[in-house]
């Protein structure tokens, strides 16, 4: 046989094979959770809020230039990495299979709250942390390190347009890297085998997700010296009508993920996300629920999905929610509701398919480029 | 998919015409290099039917976890580099490559077991 029949037989997978590749990896959805300030236990997945704060007293935040309104090509960059749908979307049997979600049920009982500036967002096309805090990169990794037992040789700097954006350190058994979002990600190199009744398969039932962060949270609290809360997110279900969930601890300073394996009885990766200390802009005012629900029904709504029903009926839940990601120059709280996506534009099956519709908590006149259609600018 | 299947073709026979280092026939020479592994340049080659080994990869690949197989198919179908896999599920390139040396651990051995090697 020769290498090409092999690569000639690869050309035949099946369709189905080949669309579930193109699904974003649920365990790889946990990024940029900004801990401190985030009122929903929700995992964050991705923000597509263009918003720029324009505080009353204060000089106006230039826009970025590559976040510029007028530029046509913003609304496609709006759904980068937003996985196989192309757009941030859910499949679930009923919206009870969220889990993870604070639901909001009434209105919040404050009036102000905090707004911070971005320390990594898209800049002239390149995703950059200027001027990052590298003592305290150094710290973290030199605190894991000792925690874990890693006697490493060499504290290696992964460089990126000559500013470090990653220290790693490593021994035969272990890697660690910190990168400049004080994000820690802990590799163990020989795979720690789960006991047997411990199991964390990607599409394992909440409560086997449950146990395992459980069992997780007591082997690994050696890493940690305050109390965490256990955190099971997710509930989606996978073309395979697989459900998946994500196991995870947190308190206001730091947030872990333990990932899941392949094989559901190893673990080989764990996450740690470390409070930032982000610069406070100011404290501004917010929108109750009932305005941010008549904004939403006005099409006042920032998305990368297609566009909902715009309809009281068709609002499954609402959470509040501060986002951080690399389109936002400001972080911000936003009222986010759950619809379901237009039905001409889902598919023919038994699900419920949602996607997440962004409405700014900030009222509008201290936002310099507020949308006004469907997600769209001027 | 069908589009992609077609590209894919489209690309295998120009590599196959051309053999040239030229964009896009090059990461399919990577490819092909890869897999090559599986096979081993040493092994007596047997005379199969085409579509036995097709239906052979299928079940191969239905077969692996769903990150190793979701790696797999983006290297060895759609022919993309380490780097856009690692992106695309925000991976890192050095997980990348033990996915996939896994995966062609396993498959030399199904092939083996399935007496294509």
């Amino acid at each position: 046989m020769k290498k090409e029949d092999l690569f000639e037989a690869i050309g035949n997978i099946d369709d189905q094979l080949l669309m579930a590749s193109e699904q974003k990896l649920r365990s790889f959805r946990l990024k940029h959770v900004l801990i401190p300030i985030t009122l929903a236990g929700c995992a964050a997945a991705l923000i597509f809020a263009f918003a720029v704060i324009k505080p009353k007293d204060k000089p106006v935040i230039q826009v970025d230039p590559s976040l510029d309104a007028e530029e046509p090509l913003s609304t496609f960059e709006m759904s980068f990495g937003a996985g196989g749908m192309g757009f941030e979307g859910y499949s679930v049997k009923s919206i009870e299979d969220f889990k993870g979600v604070d639901w909001l049920t009434e209105d919040l009982e404050i009036e102000t709250v905090p707004v911070y500036q971005n320390i990594e967002f898209l800049h002239e096309g390149i995703s950059t942390v200027l001027n990052p805090d590298l003592d305290r990169m150094k710290a973290i990794i030199d605190d894991l390190a000792q925690r874990l037992n890693v006697d490493y040789e060499e504290l290696v700097a992964r460089e990126d347009n000559d500013i470090i954006y990653a220290y790693e350190v490593s021994d035969s058994k272990i890697s660690i890297e910190v990168n400049s979002l004080m994000e820690a990600e802990i590799n163990f190199k020989e795979e720690l085998v789960l006991p047997e009744n411990i199991h964390n398969g990607y599409d394992d039932s909440y409560e086997e997700i449950a146990a395992y962060g459980e069992y997780c949270m007591d082997e690994f609290s050696y890493l940690w010296d305050e109390e965490l809360k256990l955190v099971v997110s997710g509930g989606d279900y996978n073309i395979y009508d697989e459900q998946s969930f994500d196991a995870g601890a947190q308190n206001d300073k730091m947030k872990v993920s333990f990932c899941g394996s392949d094989t559901g009885d190893t673990i080989w990766l764990m996450r740690i996300f470390y409070l930032m200390e982000y610069e406070k802009i100011g404290d501004y005012p917010i929108i109750d629920l009932e305005e941010a629900t008549s904004l939403l029904l006005e099409g006042q709504f920032v998305s990368s999905a297609p566009d909902p029903e715009l309809t009281e009926e068709n609002i499954y839940g609402v959470s509040f929610e501060y986002r951080s990601s690399i389109y936002d120059q400001t972080i911000m709280p936003y009222y986010v509701f759950y619809m379901e996506i237009d039905s001409e534009t889902q598919a023919e099956d038994d699900y419920l398919h949602i996607s997440r519709y962004y409405v700014p908590a900030i009222p509008k006149e201290y936002i310099s480029n507020w949308q006004t259609w469907m997600g769209q600018f001027n | 998919m069908f589009l992609a299947k077609i590209t894919r073709n489209l690309a295998f026979d120009k590599y196959r015409r051309s053999k040239a280092e030229k964009r896009g026939a090059h990461e399919i020479s990577l490819v092909l290099d890869e897999l090559s592994e599986c096979i081993g340049e040493s092994s007596t080659e047997k005379e199969i039917h085409q579509r036995q080994l097709n239906e052979a990869m299928n079940h191969f690949v239905k077969q692996l976890p769903l990150r190793e197989r979701s790696v797999f198919i983006r290297r060895y179908f759609f022919a993309e580099s380490i780097e856009e896999i690692a992106a695309k599920y925000e991976l890192k390139k050095n997980h990348v490559y033990v996915l996939l040396s896994r995966s062609r651990e396993k498959l030399k051995a199904y092939l083996q077991k399935e007496g294509y090697l």
